[in-house]
């Protein structure tokens, strides 16, 4: 296993951190609220300049920032897009964000970019693949990354190793770390059908850098019990479950709050982080009975 | 062919396809209809994007409609950047190349104009030329030549794109209904002082002015000249003072003895 920088003048706490929304910015740089850190998705940052830059500029003089991408296309089976890699590297040596990652999903394919995360075959063939990206990347910004479990809604007959050992292995030989979603692996369990209790007490806890936690939606189709990964919503009580067994065994973890659609006001959004801060209080008290 | 190169391509033809029930053949057997969730979340969040990108041609033509535009624009498209920060490029001409135009002729021209809105919002941050940076030069300002600021874009329509611009984007807690819109052509200055984009009509003098200076690489003198045959009551002092208040130059000056802003 490779050695590889932590960023060296920052780390993210482990706090509670949430997701920056240009509609929160007066509340977060009027009241200078107790949030542990701050993600941003780094394709959000990708221009020449202006007030956009400048938000994160004032963001990141006060907060720890965490750059969670959602466009390297990692799990893709082709090079990675060069000036796509090259506009990441500017945004991490300019803002020195406290952590990198990314998700092993895909989300282009011979220059058409598709705006979301796809599932990324899981077979020897393409684990080298996905090693490969994550080594180009972190030789190429100088840090490392983490990886994110995907969110699933479809088996691919072709799948040859489980999902947590793929994630693993990948992070084993790349050095890389793991971002455990939570949320996604709740999803994933109830859509294809395996047991998240397993899952969550197999994760390699030294492998993992940060924490997820989403609300998710069930589809709208009353035929098909299907839930979706809509970042609209709470985070669900059987979610908290899980966060709260994952932190009891591996001990605390920078923990996110996702809310991209029907985003709520600040307020809102500080509450659902406090409560997940209270969540990793018991958890390392060793009491994950909390009410939520 | 490698399975997994023909696993990728079969995904990708089946989100693109014109079909809404299309699923690849790689997904398990009973789980086709679930292919629908990748596909509606690759379509809503393209055209989302597009519709940041262009509010005020989403507001004009509803939300039902805008969703066919997008889903032309999205299918005409051969590439796409791993960033939507500026999304959309192209879709001023594809609306120009749309039936929407007979109905809506203006529309193509609100789209360069949202489209220079979001370029100039993006655009590198470069100090603009003030007042005070051609203090003690005022015996070279006939001769001078300007650089427009990087931050700085000029939309010329037969449309008054302006004033629709304005009725559909309405200054929050303004009096007053809806002003009367006069079938004109106009030219539209766009700027980002202060890190805030700004948009102001210019006279024809003005605009005549301005692609001098700009476009046409003319001095000062040169640029108020031509102005003033376009337009015999262009204004010199108070066009150039607006000019510079709304930061429409570059502070790098190519004058003969410099003034400090050079190599920044």
């Amino acid at each position: 296993m490779k050695t590889l920088t932590q960023n060296s003048k920052r780390s993210l706490p482990s706090r509670a951190g949430v997701g920056f929304k240009a509609e929160h910015a007066q509340d977060i740089f009027g009241k200078a609220p107790a949030v542990g850190w701050f993600e941003v998705h780094p394709e959000n940052y990708m221009v020449a300049g202006g007030p956009r830059l400048a938000m994160l500029e004032d963001l990141s003089a006060q907060y720890p920032i965490s750059m969670h991408g959602v466009g390297l296309s990692l799990g893709g089976g082709e090079p990675l897009n060069k000036s796509h890699l090259a506009d990441l590297k500017r945004l991490v040596d300019r803002f020195n964000p406290a952590m990198v990652s990314e998700h092993i999903a895909w989300s282009a394919h011979e220059g058409l970019y598709m705006a979301d995360l796809l599932p990324t075959p899981m077979t020897h063939t393409s684990l080298a693949q996905l090693v490969d990206a994550i080594n180009t990347v972190q030789d190429y910004i100088g840090l490392r990354i983490l990886i994110e479990n995907p969110t699933s809604y479809v088996p691919l007959p072709q799948n040859s190793i489980p999902e947590l050992e793929f994630i693993s292995e990948a992070a084993e030989r790349s050095g890389c770390g793991l971002l455990i979603d939570v949320n996604n692996v709740y999803i994933s369990a109830h859509n294809l059908g395996f047991d998240a209790n397993a899952f969550i007490d197999a994760v390699p806890g030294d492998l993992v850098g940060e924490i997820h936690l989403a609300g998710h939606e069930e589809d709208f189709n009353p035929e098909d019990n299907v839930l979706i990964d809509t970042h609209s919503r709470p985070v669900a009580d059987p979610v908290w479950d899980l966060f709260d067994r994952l932190m009891a065994r591996i001990g605390r973890k920078p923990t996110l709050i996702e809310w991209d659609n029907d985003v709520p006001g600040w307020d809102v959004l500080a509450r659902e982080a406090a409560l997940a801060d209270r969540h990793l209080d018991y958890a390392v008290a060793d009491k994950f009975e909390v009410a939520s | 062919m490698t399975a997994l190169k023909a696993f990728y391509d079969g995904f990708t033809d089946a989100l693109n396809a014109s079909e809404p029930d299309a699923a690849p053949s790689s997904v398990a057997e009973g789980y086709a209809h679930r292919f629908r969730i990748y596909r509606n979340n690759v379509h809503r969040g393209l055209y989302d994007a597009l519709g940041a990108a262009y509010p005020t041609v989403h507001k004009l033509v509803g939300d039902g409609f805008f969703d066919r535009l997008a889903q032309g624009f999205v299918q005409s498209e051969t590439t796409r950047a791993g960033s939507l920060a500026l999304y959309g490029a192209g879709f001023a001409e594809f609306l120009a190349n749309h039936p929407v135009r007979e109905s809506l002729p203006y529309l193509p021209d609100i789209a360069r104009l949202e489209r220079a809105r979001l370029e100039v919002s993006t655009s590198a941050d470069a100090k603009p030329l003030m007042a005070d940076d051609l203090a003690g030069l005022e015996d070279q300002l006939e001769a001078m030549k300007l650089q427009v600021h990087p931050a700085c874009q000029v939309i010329s329509s037969s449309y008054p794109v302006f004033s629709i611009w304005n009725v559909q984007n309405p200054v929050e807690g303004a009096q007053g209904g809806k002003a009367s819109i006069v079938q004109r052509a106009e030219t539209v200055l766009v700027t980002r002082p202060y890190m805030q984009v700004e948009m102001r009509l210019l006279s024809a003098g003005q605009a005549v002015f301005f692609a001098a200076l700009t476009r046409g690489g003319l001095s000062l003198g040169g640029a108020c000249a031509e102005a003033l045959q376009a337009d015999p009551d262009f204004d010199v002092i108070a066009s150039f003072a607006e000019f510079l208040t709304t930061g429409a130059f570059d502070a790098r000056l190519n004058t003969p003895r410099g003034n400090g802003h050079d190599d920044e």
